[in-house]
């Protein structure tokens, strides 16, 4: 499935139409470059859960946790991490087969291992604002997802 | 002497006090995410209730895994914590033991099994090695028959089956899990198979750390606080790699 989004509103209103469909065990794959809109994605996402805290980007963090919302959301970025075995120590099987939904930005840091259930997100740039959104669901869970998300 | 045991390396959170003679108290509950904030709250509640002063702990036993990441660190991180501020020993005993140690008057071989996601399991493989009479009872020492680690589930069966040889001895499942494996194993082992039933048995319980964690309490001269590491015994970033590679060959 490919969107199109005109600006970071739009942009953030797809996040939260996700939102609303998600379920526990929901793992969401970010790709795309730096500043193409991944956070504003998943402040969408944040905001179609019902989480009303501020989202900050995690890149220092890594991982944020935000609860509150209709599930809790944890939202990581693997770009600082340099190799898979900083992957391990982190422990993300705990967040990814946990009680929430997970948005991963830069999964590619740890493709061997990100989980079989997925929906791939990557957003290209097409213009100055102009974004394409392609999404790409792994497994039937999510493929059901992606189904809702397409209608909505 | 009086002890303190912890687990929380699975769902399970569980704390006990012990002396060698006896187990004094346990507190155990189910409950994944908040081991972090309960913990503490939960051993001070047990030590009031056993009457006991906190200063009066002579060692500190903690399930050092395998589970998940985060629950095994919690629980060892706040044993060596207990271990530095109170200047006590601390030992770890495998997380696998305590639940086998739970059945060990069972007569066959016991496999015990954590979820370790992906399809897979820690597990070892335990049988009554001895048994230990008391002036209180009788009870059995386990010894485990493999190296406790991590399986994909489909091939717990062959491993059991491998060490159970030709013998008829019977074989007790237990853990998370077990229900999703019963329907691969009893056609297999059919009577010989025994489950726990999940939804009504709490499997990690610290108050089993306790009889092997004095052992080594007083048999080792370690149990220095800064000495214990988790056990994670996940697969080593070699393989990972491996499997990286054999993705992208393909």
């Amino acid at each position: 499935m490919e969107c199109r989004s005109n600006g970071p509103t739009e942009t953030e209103r797809l996040g939260e139409q996700l939102g609303g469909i998600v379920e526990v065990g929901s793992i969401i794959c970010l790709a795309g470059p730096l500043g193409v809109g991944k956070t504003t994605l998943t402040k969408g996402l944040a905001a179609g859960l019902g989480i009303c805290d501020p989202l900050t980007s995690p890149t220092y963090t890594i991982i944020r946790e935000y609860t509150g919302g209709r599930l809790p959301l944890y939202h990581m970025d693997l770009y600082r991490l340099a190799t898979a075995s900083e992957c391990d120590e982190l422990g993300l099987d705990d967040y990814f087969y946990g009680d929430g939904v997970c948005v991963i930005e830069w999964p590619e840091k740890y493709a061997q291992w990100m989980p079989d259930d997925r929906i791939d997100v990557r957003i290209k740039r097409a213009s100055d604002d102009r974004r394409i959104i392609a999404i790409r669901s792994i497994g039937e869970r999510s493929a059901a997802i992606v189904e809702r998300w397409g209608r909505a | 002497m009086r002890v303190l045991s912890l687990d929380t390396a699975t769902s399970v959170l569980s704390v006990a006090l012990g002396t060698g003679e006896r187990l004094i108290g346990e507190t155990t509950m189910i409950g994944a995410r908040d081991h972090s904030v309960r913990v503490f709250p939960v051993i001070d509640a047990l030590l009031d209730a056993a009457g006991w002063e906190m200063r009066s702990l002579e060692g500190i036993v903690v399930g050092d895994g395998p589970g998940s990441y985060t629950g095994v660190r919690i629980g060892v991180t706040a044993a060596k914590t207990l271990g530095y501020a109170l200047r006590i020993p601390v030992v770890g005993v495998s997380t696998l033991l305590g639940m086998a140690l739970a059945f060990s008057t069972f007569p066959g071989i016991i496999c015990p099994m954590i979820d370790a996601r992906r399809g897979r399991v820690y597990t070892g493989v335990y049988s009554a090695s001895e048994r230990i009479e008391t002036a209180n009872g009788a009870g059995s020492d386990l010894t485990c028959l493999n190296d406790e680690g991590i399986y994909p589930m489909e091939r717990v069966i062959e491993v059991v089956q491998s060490l159970r040889s030709a013998s008829q001895a019977p074989v007790l499942f237990l853990g998370e899990g077990v229900q999703r494996l019963r329907p691969a194993i009893e056609p297999t082992l059919g009577h010989c198979s025994q489950f726990t039933d999940e939804s009504h048995t709490l499997n990690v319980r610290a108050g089993m750390l306790i009889r092997p964690g004095i052992e080594l309490l007083q048999t080792r001269d370690s149990g220095a606080a800064g000495t214990l590491v988790p056990r994670y015994m996940q697969m080593v970033e070699a393989e990972a790699k491996m499997i990286h590679r054999e993705q992208r060959n393909e």
